[in-house]
């Protein structure tokens, strides 16, 4: 265990833009965890009074409609957001790269079945079908979460297949396989460390695209529901305002909603060499 | 931890008897006859070498007695009894109490054999927390013993090593203490020393025959080198086209060959004395084990002692005192 942290720290010292990624997501999780302790003002309080300032040392990111604190909403929303983009990324990763997997390398008629599903997932385009399950089931976090886990589920089935499938042949599954271990143990203490490296890309690229997903289902409405504080619903709710001047509103959210989906795709790279030990050289 | 009761007797005389062995593949292009017939007995502590040409069915052999069923394999007929145990009819989760744990292989590219991402010494102790023979707290360090066992110098910071870190040779010693791990009672050595130098090769036979001795292990050395058999086997058979055409006792077979294919492979095998002017070669090729009309000794077409005999069904079999077996119609 020592031995992978020591590895984790020089993944992060050898390249600058791993470690500012893994700073802006460290800062991004301390904010989900103590969003509603550092944030100035309470997200919810309507001021009408405040109504449309623009951004003062006051209200750092000035203030909405109802006289919301921006900033404030915007920290409160990290912990919804970010628990959504992982939540259903964790989801997705474990069924899609398990199934997969068990596709690829047992093939046959498990891997006809996976395929098939998979395929029919991929054959809508996934965020309407996103907002068709969102609409179907209901207005709920948990619904958002598994709309957006269905949608990003064949990426990593699809990869985890390619993968077990190339390696089902491999010289040490077979020597795993004579030295009496069953298909099961193989599958999951062989292949799926093997491929972790290049699922772990994946992860960062899908959280993402998770992210985006359920601000843009909130954008259209299909999300959370206002007056809960959500980077992609202020986005929404400042957008009419910005031709009439009140340009902070949809800025700032939309802005912390780019750094969030920048900062997880320069995560891949340092995640992918953290967890393969043939990059310790 | 629970540890499983051995499934198979150690002390079966003789530990692992083939007999009348045939498989066949169904592929595409046919059904190919990988083994014909193939009888061999193998004693504990016995060295016995399978030689033979590329796509003999030497593999085909080891993988038959570890009792890996390809889906495209069927066997058409015979037996493998390993210790007591009928491994063609045993559930599989009984065969797989029995690899790794009974009867060990060595692979001839070790590197891909070990898994690349995990460190070997971690898979020693994989192996052993399978087979139920340590804890969990003991097995890193039974890992680092055998390390030790197969002479891998500073074995303690080797076990944290991976794959990619050590070289060809240092990756068949760990292939060797994997396979040693459990202590099996059968040792299958397929083509353990091709794809190293020829030092290296000397060193790990020498470490596989003294660990072999040391354990009292029966060892099936697969290859297709005639002069690294004779230097490290009690017995040796040979194989052609998926049938056994000999088998003798080394000193013997190089003495007196009985069957014409082993007098030409061994008139082909270079020696300290032999120039290349002088060195035979074994006329024809194998025939193509996908035809229906393939003849009952299959290396009729490549004999120059064929005559009318020759077309006799099956081939006849001779067995010797000595436990030497021979299957020609007119042997030298």
């Amino acid at each position: 265990m020592t031995e992978a942290l020591r590895h984790a720290r020089y993944v992060l010292s050898e390249n600058p833009v791993t470690t500012f990624a893994f700073g802006l997501f460290t800062f991004l999780v301390l904010c989900a965890i103590f969003g509603p302790s550092i944030a100035p003002y309470d997200p919810l309080a309507s001021d009408t009074a405040q109504a449309l300032h623009p951004p003062s040392l006051a209200h750092l990111f000035g203030t909405d409609q109802l006289g919301r604190d921006i900033l404030s909403r915007v920290i409160v929303a990290t912990r919804l957001d970010l628990g959504i983009a992982v939540t259903s990324v964790v989801l997705a990763f474990g069924f899609g790269t398990l199934a997969g997997l068990a596709a690829g390398y047992f093939g046959g008629w498990t891997d006809r079945i996976i395929g098939r599903v998979v395929d029919t997932i991929m054959a809508f385009p996934l965020f309407v079908l996103a907002m068709g399950i969102v609409a179907a089931l209901g207005n709920t976090v948990a619904n958002i979460v598994y709309a957006t886990a269905i949608i990003n589920l064949p990426i990593y089935a699809r990869l985890a297949r390619t993968e077990g499938n190339v390696r089902r042949e491999a010289g040490f599954v077979e020597a795993a396989r004579l030295s009496g271990n069953s298909e099961t143990r193989i599958l999951l203490t062989q292949l799926l460390p093997n491929i972790m490296p290049l699922m772990m890309v994946q992860v960062s690229l899908t959280l993402g695209y998770a992210i985006l997903n359920a601000a843009g289902l909130s954008f259209i409405g299909l999300g959370v529901r206002p007056p809960t504080a959500e980077w992609g619903i202020m986005v929404a709710d400042g957008a009419s305002n910005i031709v009439s001047g009140e340009w902070w509103i949809a800025l700032f959210p939309g802005l912390v909603l780019m750094a969030a989906v920048f900062c997880f795709n320069l995560m891949g790279d340092g995640l992918r060499d953290m967890v393969d030990p043939r990059q310790r050289t | 931890m629970s540890v499983v009761p051995s499934k198979v007797d150690r002390g079966a005389v003789p530990l692992l008897r083939v007999e009348d062995l045939s498989i066949e593949f169904r592929t595409r292009n046919g059904t190919v006859r990988a083994l014909d017939r193939l009888s061999l007995t193998l004693r504990r502590g016995e060295t016995m070498a399978l030689v033979g040409e590329s796509g003999s069915g030497k593999s085909v052999t080891a993988y038959a007695v570890m009792g890996i069923n390809d889906p495209a394999a069927r066997v058409t007929g015979g037996s493998i009894v390993f210790g007591g145990l009928d491994v063609l009819a045993a559930e599989p989760k009984v065969l797989d109490e029995v690899r790794g744990r009974e009867v060990a292989i060595i692979f001839q590219n070790p590197r891909a054999a070990l898994n690349p991402i995990r460190p070997v010494g971690r898979q020693i102790a994989d192996i052993l927390l399978r087979h139920g023979n340590v804890t969990a707290a003991q097995a890193p360090e039974r890992a680092v013993e055998m390390l030790a066992t197969v002479r891998i110098p500073d074995p303690k910071r080797r076990a944290a090593s991976y794959p990619f870190e050590l070289s060809g040779g240092m990756c068949q010693r760990v292939m060797i203490a994997l396979a040693l791990a459990c202590e099996p009672a059968l040792l299958i050595a397929d083509e353990p020393t091709t794809g190293l130098d020829i030092t290296t090769q000397a060193v790990i036979m020498d470490l596989i025959a003294e660990l072999a001795a040391a354990h009292h292990m029966a060892t099936l050395l697969i290859t297709h080198d005639l002069g690294l058999a004779s230097e490290y086997c009690d017995t040796i058979a040979v194989m052609h086209a998926g049938q056994v055409v000999e088998i003798a006792p080394t000193a013997r077979l190089f003495g007196e060959p009985r069957h014409p294919y082993t007098a030409k492979l061994i008139a082909a095998t270079p020696g300290s004395r032999t120039r290349l002017e002088t060195l035979a070669s074994v006329p024809g090729s194998l025939p193509d084990l996908r035809r229906d009309d393939l003849p009952a000794c299959r290396y009729s077409a490549r004999c120059e002692r064929y005559d009318d005999r020759c077309a006799a069904t099956p081939v006849p079999h001779h067995v010797f005192g000595d436990g030497a077996f021979v299957a020609c119609a007119h042997p030298l």
